[in-house]
């Protein structure tokens, strides 16, 4: 007997997303956050101290490429390094996409989407595998003055990114935008769009490793309370309530004053156990209404581990409203960030726009204020309106 | 209503408790030493005057931080401990004495004959070398047979250095313990014996002391002893550092034996404790001068000890305990028992009385931290109130016009629209900008750049004085105010648009009243119990969040104290705005709660 048809019902996601991008804010502010990340991880090829193509009397040779694997572009630090394989990976990544694109066509819904989430976990692990490998190689390889060899030898044949990080005169002081420097470059001979340009790395990582941290802890945290209920519930409750006193940000800054040198990846860890009330609270209540429901206790009565039954049937149901407020605490922890760095408390070896701001306060230079307020604000505000999005997206009273 | 208060209350009690332990928690977990930058500099110069080692002692005692952190055993400690201590001190201890002492000291210990005895040939062929008279040949022979001879290398009786880490631990171990092992002290300045076993290999290294207690010398026999026997085991006498571990306990006395003055400088107390502050000031300062030299002789060491061993027979009720002070001790004599029982809103000394939490001293402002808040509380206080009721103000009828117009275009969208960017507008953005150009920094003078008021208000009328405040306070309350006009008015919307679609509102149109006394009359008051509600928890985060605001129109309010202490590692003003800002939020919680069965009688905490 042949099986009849199955009628194919979109899953939740696809509804969600359906609903999603019927909002033109929230779909505007969602590709300026893609076009955000584009920037973040596209940087080098943007602006970089060593060219593309090199060609002396040793041969040709192309540096740009190694250096992203071996020398980390402008700002020595793990972010970048970071980002760097994310340029690295990114077009093997497509690649292999579009081939598993292909693959799946045929398959139906569910089944397609588990292969395409396998695919995903997988390159999520060897981005990660590469990072941390990256991350420990020391030393790295010195780079060569490739500007000013350009400039010296006659014979040498080079092709470099667009931007200047660094101008070479350094005694001209400030200078206004011009073609060779976008935005123009600040007092200490740094191109302004360049350090702009890097500073959305910091920017970005910080939103997103400080909430996957604070998600993190927040979720296990409410969902176990939830989930078992009684004392354990109770104790996680007047934790909770001990840990809302006390307001986030001073919080934060003690944390940061304890520091003697503050480092990023410090920052990122201070705002994520800062922060984790919020989702723990929110996945709590989504737990308590779950838990009793018939699902559940079917999940439950056929026998499975508990854990399997907080993260296959229960947690897959409560990623909405966890979702919203992901997207908001990027923007929170973007804000956070920024404020650190401009009262002075920030990574001093990163160039975050915060940093850039105050600079410009303390020079003098409105310039460097207005971009680097406004990258702040653009930011903030596409994360804000792009969770906002997905909070009416999600809400089945308003759909459309 | 009632109970569910009460309820409340007590739960807040051990909250309260919580919080507290986690700000002590907090600040002991902080790196490097408590006052930090203070400190730093002056660990350095500690090694290098005796003065500044003095002031440090006295920040400790002061701060508490000469006590352990959590149990404190020091009743349990023993005398043996504290020689281990001494004697690791004493190994670093470089040429703290003078030559002829040092060479009369070597030569009184093994060492030192050993090696004469041993060199003997060598030295006289030395001495023969030294003779002026001696022709090319001769020379060349007796330096031959120097070469061949071997060279007996008797280390003087300086055991190896201990690791510098050690020594400082040591020292620091010695001088947090006090009062307490100054019984101890007395015993070692005039009984320690460092006598070991002549046959350990190494016998200057790590031979433990033996007390001259167990074998049983008089205070004077035992100075001058060479060697000692017990159990018929003859032990050899380290003369120099049994000196020198005397001495560090003779000079450790002269500073643990000091008593914890009743009134510090600044503060004030009555005749009776005056009178017995200055007694103890005189003590101190009499006993501070009973240490000896290192090169003295044997009669001054004799003396000194004997002005001990009086004092002690004189003061030695001080050190009794019984068992139930002994026990009490373990748990109350330590940094963190203190710190709660100065917490606590009420003292038993002299008799029960309610007094404020006293939340210690500031380390920048030499003062309490009580003070110093209180001074820069007002400014936060005054500027929070000013913009939390404009932001009631201004955001309550923008939410009501949005639920009223719900979907219109600019009344609803567009505001809603205009407010998140204002939302998303980072604070010190806004207020760098407003600085540089509405005041005469850069844009046009409009507004002063910064500060709470002009220089001089002595000269001002009092009228003058508040518009001079509120003048100064119009660019910070505009930062503080606009980002908080989303959440609230978004808060109101919600709140009335949930009203509007009930029953009782229906019913009220039904019976012919006009729209807006429907609104304004039976919508608004239901529709904005969750705004008001909100009013208690907003307040203490305003005060947490204008640390950009005072920091960019220096505004000396808590904000920029919080930032200064934490630049400056001030631990006392940042636990103690840490502390207040978390009692207000949960003060705050409460108050929401409460007032949100007030003017709600549906909900029922019973």
């Amino acid at each position: 007997m042949a099986a009849a048809p199955q009628r194919e019902y979109p899953s939740y996601w696809a509804i969600v997303w359906e609903q999603f991008r019927k909002q033109r804010t929230s779909m505007i502010a969602l590709y300026t956050v893609v076009l955000l990340f584009v920037i973040a991880i596209y940087a080098p090829v943007l602006s970089s101290s060593v060219p593309f193509i090199w060609r002396d009397e040793s041969g040709l040779s192309f540096p740009w490429f190694r250096s992203l694997l071996f020398n980390r572009n402008l700002f020595d630090g793990s972010i970048d390094i970071f980002f760097n394989m994310l340029l690295v990976l990114s077009p093997f990544f497509l690649v292999s996409r579009l081939v598993l694109g292909r693959r799946i066509r045929d398959l139906e819904t569910r089944k397609a989407s588990k292969v395409e989430n396998q695919h995903l976990a997988v390159w999520a692990m060897i981005l990660i595998g590469l990072f941390l490998i990256m991350n420990s190689i020391e030393p790295r390889v010195a780079v060569p003055e490739y500007r000013e060899l350009a400039a010296a030898g006659a014979d040498t044949f080079s092709l470099f990114p667009p931007l200047r990080i660094q101008c070479s005169d350094t005694l001209h002081g400030a200078t206004g935008p011009g073609l060779s420097h976008l935005l123009g470059i600040d007092d200490a001979g740094r191109d302004i769009f360049v350090r702009m340009v890097y500073g959305t790395r910091v920017s970005l990582s910080v939103g997103v490793i400080a909430v996957s941290i604070y998600i993190t802890i927040g979720t296990t945290v409410g969902a176990v309370a939830g989930y078992f209920g009684g004392t354990t519930d109770m104790v996680a409750q007047r934790f909770i309530e001990i840990f809302l006193c006390f307001p986030s940000f001073f919080l934060i800054l003690t944390f940061t004053g304890f520091l003697r040198q503050p480092s990023i990846i410090w920052i990122m860890v201070f705002i994520g156990i800062v922060r984790w009330t919020g989702p723990a609270r929110l996945v709590r209540g989504e737990f308590l209404r779950l838990k009793n429901i018939d699902f559940v206790t079917a999940a439950r009565a056929s026998g499975l581990t508990n854990t399997r039954v907080i993260f296959r049937h229960v947690l897959p149901n409560a990623m909405g409203p966890l979702l919203v407020n992901a997207t908001f605490g990027v923007a929170a922890a973007i804000l956070v960030e920024s404020t650190l760095s401009f009262l002075g408390l920030g990574d001093p070896t990163l160039p975050s726009w915060g940093r850039i701001l105050s600079y410009g306060r303390a020079t003098g230079d409105t310039r460097m204020m207005l971009i680097a307020g406004f990258a702040i604000f653009v930011t903030v505000s596409a994360f804000n309106l792009s969770g906002e999005g997905f909070r009416d997206a999600l809400d089945p009273k308003l759909r459309r | 209503m009632f109970r569910y208060i009460i309820k409340r209350l007590l739960i807040m009690i051990p909250t309260l408790f919580a919080i507290a332990v986690i700000v002590f928690a907090l600040i002991n977990a902080a790196p490097g030493t408590p006052g930090g930058d203070l400190n730093s500099s002056g660990n350095q110069q500690a090694n290098e005057s005796a003065n500044a080692r003095e002031g440090y002692r006295l920040f400790k005692e002061q701060y508490n931080l000469d006590k352990p952190v959590l149990l404190n055993f020091r009743s349990r400690l023993t005398r043996s401990r504290v020689e281990r201590e001494l004697e690791t001190i004493a190994r670093n201890m470089g040429s703290g004495l003078l030559g002829e002492v040092e060479a009369r000291l070597v030569a009184e210990s093994v060492a030192g004959t050993i090696g004469a005895i041993a060199n003997a040939d060598y030295n006289s062929l030395q001495s023969q070398l030294a003779d002026p008279d001696l022709d090319d040949t001769e020379r060349q022979a007796l330096q031959t047979r120097l070469q061949n001879m071997a060279f007996v290398d008797v280390q003087p009786p300086r055991p190896s250095r201990p690791p510098q880490g050690r020594v400082f631990r040591a020292e620091e171990r010695v001088e947090n313990w006090g009062q307490d092992i100054v019984p101890f002290l007395v015993t070692i300045a005039n009984e320690y014996l460092y006598a070991v076993e002549p046959d350990t290999d190494d016998r200057w290294n790590d031979g433990r002391a033996m007390l001259a207690r167990d074998v049983g010398l008089a205070p004077e026999e035992s100075l001058a002893a060479r060697s000692v026997t017990r159990d018929g085991t003859s032990y050899e006498v380290n003369a120099l550092l049994t000196r020198k571990v005397r001495f560090l306990a003779a000079q450790r006395l002269s500073v643990n034996a000091r008593r914890r003055l009743l009134i510090r400088p600044g503060e004030r107390g009555t005749d009776e404790e005056i009178e017995r502050n200055r007694a103890i000031q005189r003590e101190n300062n009499e006993i501070s001068d009973w240490t000896w030299e290192m090169n003295a002789t044997d009669d001054e060491i004799l003396a000194v000890n004997a002005q001990w061993l009086a004092w002690h027979a004189e003061h030695h009720e001080r050190w009794e305990r019984n068992f139930g002070q002994q026990v009490a001790r373990i748990f109350l004599d330590t940094r963190f028992a203190l710190y709660m029982g100065k917490l606590l809103p009420f003292s038993f000394k002299p008799n029960f009385h309610f007094r404020a939490p006293d939340l210690g001293t500031s380390m920048r402002f030499r003062r309490p931290v009580n003070e110093v808040i209180g001074e820069h509380w007002r400014y936060s206080i005054l500027l929070s109130v000013i913009s939390l009721l404009l932001a009631y103000f201004i955001s309550v009828p923008l939410g009501v016009l949005g639920a009223v117009k719900q979907g219109h275009p600019i009344a609803d969208r567009g505001i809603g629209i205009a407010l998140f960017v204002l939302y998303s507008l980072p604070a010190f953005f806004v207020a760098t900008l407003l600085q540089t150009y509405l005041t005469k920094a850069k844009g046009i003078d409009l507004f002063p750049v910064s500060d709470f008021q002009s220089g001089d208000p002595m000269g001002m009328t009092m009228f003058q004085n508040w518009k001079d405040v509120l003048w100064h306070l119009v660019l910070p309350v505009i930062c503080l105010t606009y980002a908080s006009l989303a959440v609230l008015s978004r808060y109101a919307r919600t709140g009335l648009l949930d009203v509007v679609r009930s029953d009782y509102i229906r019913t009220a149109r039904a019976k012919g009243l006009p729209e807006w006394i429907v609104i304004i009359k039976h919508a608004v008051r239901n529709g904005m119990i969750p705004i008001l509600t909100l009013l208690g928890t907003t307040l203490p985060v305003l005060i947490g969040g204008s640390i950009v605001i005072e920091y960019i129109f220096s505004i000396d309010g808590m904000g920029a104290l919080m930032l200064q202490s934490i630049l400056q590692r001030d631990y006392n003003v940042m636990m103690g705005v840490l502390l207040i800002s978390a009692v207000l939020t949960l003060f705050g919680i409460l108050a929401s709660d409460i007032s949100y069965a007030l003017v709600d009688p549906r909900i029922n905490f019973d």
